[in-house]
């Protein structure tokens, strides 16, 4: 079953084509991943995908029904986007933040309920900043920042959740913790994640399904496996990989990299 | 109750500054005048007459420009997410410039009103250059779009204009015009303006949770399901309205919708639902006390309180220029 469907869809900026002709599925209730190197569309995808980005031609669907079509306050009470590093105005703290995060959900004027109250604290547990929401976000550093963002994407409580790079600016620890939340919100609460990635082992560990891409084309798709492979790795980032297994995932990840020989 | 604390003392200051606007000038008026003119008017006492005709709109309208000014300022800066931003930035300011300058190189004379509706009618031909030059450009419309067509359109009409002044001789009449336009208001004129003020008000609160969200990023504000078109073109339509008018009135008050919406969001954060109506309360306090001290400082000569409000603002638009640090 799949919630996305792209359909022939050119896109790009002002003059400048990025995809032409596309079209991709993305499964229901899955982790998916898009890798590729800088400048091969990953981000302009999901832009499109999150209506972000008008298209020029084609259609994005999204459960069959056109995404451009439909109300944008439904289409935001289904998907929620974490866009990458962005700055909040000055003075703004954590907690009016994220509880922007329930806009969709409000008639103009309406203030926040009991069930949005429970919505936010939820977001503020998981991510872990229950210490910091009162401090104003432009305060924060990189790594506190994407978490508060991160935070306000979730407790906008959708069923599909994009993120362009979630795991920027944030040391080791607490990437594996967004991946691992990511994860889990996927297997227990069914919630369909798209997601961008820069480390393509990450995207080995935690997807089910990876698109690689390439100046605007698919050039391989499906379970990492068949992903990671030398041959397609070679292809897409130009490099000569060492492929061995995860010892804790089993996933295939790159143990080392040179430039292609 | 912070907000409504803050609501409640700056009307207070600014109902202050009005009553104050009532009893300071040439003639000598007591409050016991003020309590009678207001309450029960006599049209055959002189002092009645300078209260109620002259000086009750005068700062009336004071009020209303600087809150339309000012307003408008928090909407453009919103939009744009720029601190800097104002409506002068959408070339309002020289459109009416230029048809100020046609009705006194060509139809001299025109009473009051008629040059408010011209000015007017100015700042809509230069607002619609601006839209069509974004709007047909066929590109995406960005706010930096927007305020580069603004400057030029501005460049374009203030040459014009400037050319015009020069041939025709008129460049003292328009500066004495501009300089005292806020004089010449009467009732009439202000139950003109007032509505369409108070229309352009409501326009933009209605959008005003939209206008916080946009302040955030956009890629936020559409994933939160904002309908950016829509906003936008509301937004737009509010702020030529208001300041629009406000302009062609008293002419170009710069750096009101530049002071007072800075100021806004220091007392009451990020929210444009406090941040607007706040924004406008100051910057009616900011028009009227500058309006009184342009009038009382050196009496009984005047010095026009564009002039006085640009002496405060031009320090206040370098400090802030310095500490911008987001791009445009």
């Amino acid at each position: 079953m799949d919630i996305f469907e792209v359909r022939d869809v050119t896109t790009g900026y002002d003059k400048k084509v990025v995809i032409e002709n596309f079209n991709m599925t993305i499964p229901k209730g899955q982790i998916t991943s898009i890798v590729g190197p800088n400048g091969c569309g990953k981000t302009t995808l999901l832009h499109t995908l999150t209506r972000v980005l008008k298209i020029k031609y084609g259609a994005v669907l999204m459960d069959g029904k056109d995404i451009f079509a439909m109300n944008t306050k439904n289409v935001a009470k289904r998907l929620s986007l974490l866009p990458q590093m962005s700055n909040a105005p000055d003075g703004l703290t954590v907690r009016e933040l994220i509880g922007y995060g329930r806009h969709p959900h409000k008639k103009p004027f309406e203030g926040l309920n009991q069930w949005d109250y429970e919505n936010i604290d939820w977001a503020v547990d998981v991510t872990g900043i229950k210490a910091f929401t009162d401090r104003p976000v432009s305060e924060l550093s990189g790594g506190q920042k994407q978490r508060v963002w991160l935070a306000m994407a979730l407790a906008q409580n959708t069923d599909i959740i994009l993120l362009d790079e979630p795991t920027t600016y944030l040391d080791m620890k607490f990437q594996m913790e967004i991946l691992n939340l990511l994860k889990s919100l996927n297997e227990t609460a069914d919630k369909t994640i798209v997601m961008v990635l820069h480390d393509i082992n990450h995207a080995s560990r935690f997807s089910d399904h990876m698109i690689a891409l390439k100046e605007g084309g698919i050039r391989k798709l499906g379970k990492p496996e068949t992903v990671m492979t030398e041959s397609v790795l070679k292809e897409v980032f130009e490099v000569d990989a060492v492929i061995s297994e995860c010892p804790f995932t089993s996933r295939p990840i790159i143990t080392s990299y040179q430039l292609k020989g | 109750m912070r907000y409504i604390m803050i609501f409640s003392i700056s009307t207070i200051v600014l109902v202050s500054g009005i009553l104050l606007s009532l009893y300071s000038g040439a003639a000598d008026i007591t409050a016991g005048d003020i309590r009678a003119a207001l309450l029960n008017f006599d049209a055959s006492d002189n002092v009645h007459v300078i209260i109620n005709e002259i000086r009750l709109p005068r700062a009336l309208a004071a009020a209303v420009v600087g809150a339309a000014f000012s307003v408008s300022g928090a909407v453009m800066q919103a939009m744009t997410r720029n601190p800097l931003a104002e409506p002068g930035l959408l070339g309002i300011n020289s459109g009416a410039l230029f048809f100020l300058t046609i009705a006194f190189s060509f139809f001299p004379h025109l009473p009051y009103l008629y040059l408010v509706l011209l000015s007017f009618a100015g700042v809509l031909f230069s607002a619609l250059i601006v839209f069509a030059a974004v709007y047909f450009s066929k590109s995406r419309m960005t706010p930096l779009k927007l305020i580069l067509a603004g400057v030029a359109v501005t460049l374009f009409f203030s040459s014009l204009s400037a050319a015009l002044q020069v041939y025709f001789d008129v460049g003292q009449e328009i500066a004495f015009w501009s300089a005292g336009a806020i004089q010449n208001i009467d009732w009439h004129n202000l139950l003109i303006i007032t509505p369409w003020f108070i229309i352009g008000m409501i326009m933009v609160m209605l959008i005003s949770s939209n206008l916080t969200a946009i302040s955030l990023n956009e890629e936020t504000a559409i994933s939160l399901g904002i309908h950016m078109t829509r906003t936008r073109i509301i937004a737009l339509l509010a702020v030529v309205i208001s300041a629009g008018l406000a302009v062609s009135a008293v002419g170009a008050v710069a750096f009101v919708g530049l002071i007072t919406p800075h100021i806004t969001r220091k007392i009451a954060g990020s929210d444009y639902k406090v941040i607007l109506p706040l924004s406008g309360v100051l910057g009616a306090v900011l028009v009227v006390y500058s309006d009184l001290a342009a009038r009382s400082l050196f009496a009984p000569v005047e010095i026009p309180v564009a002039v006085l409000i640009a002496l405060i603002g031009v320090p206040f638009f370098l400090y802030l220029a310095g500490r911008v640090r987001h791009e445009i």
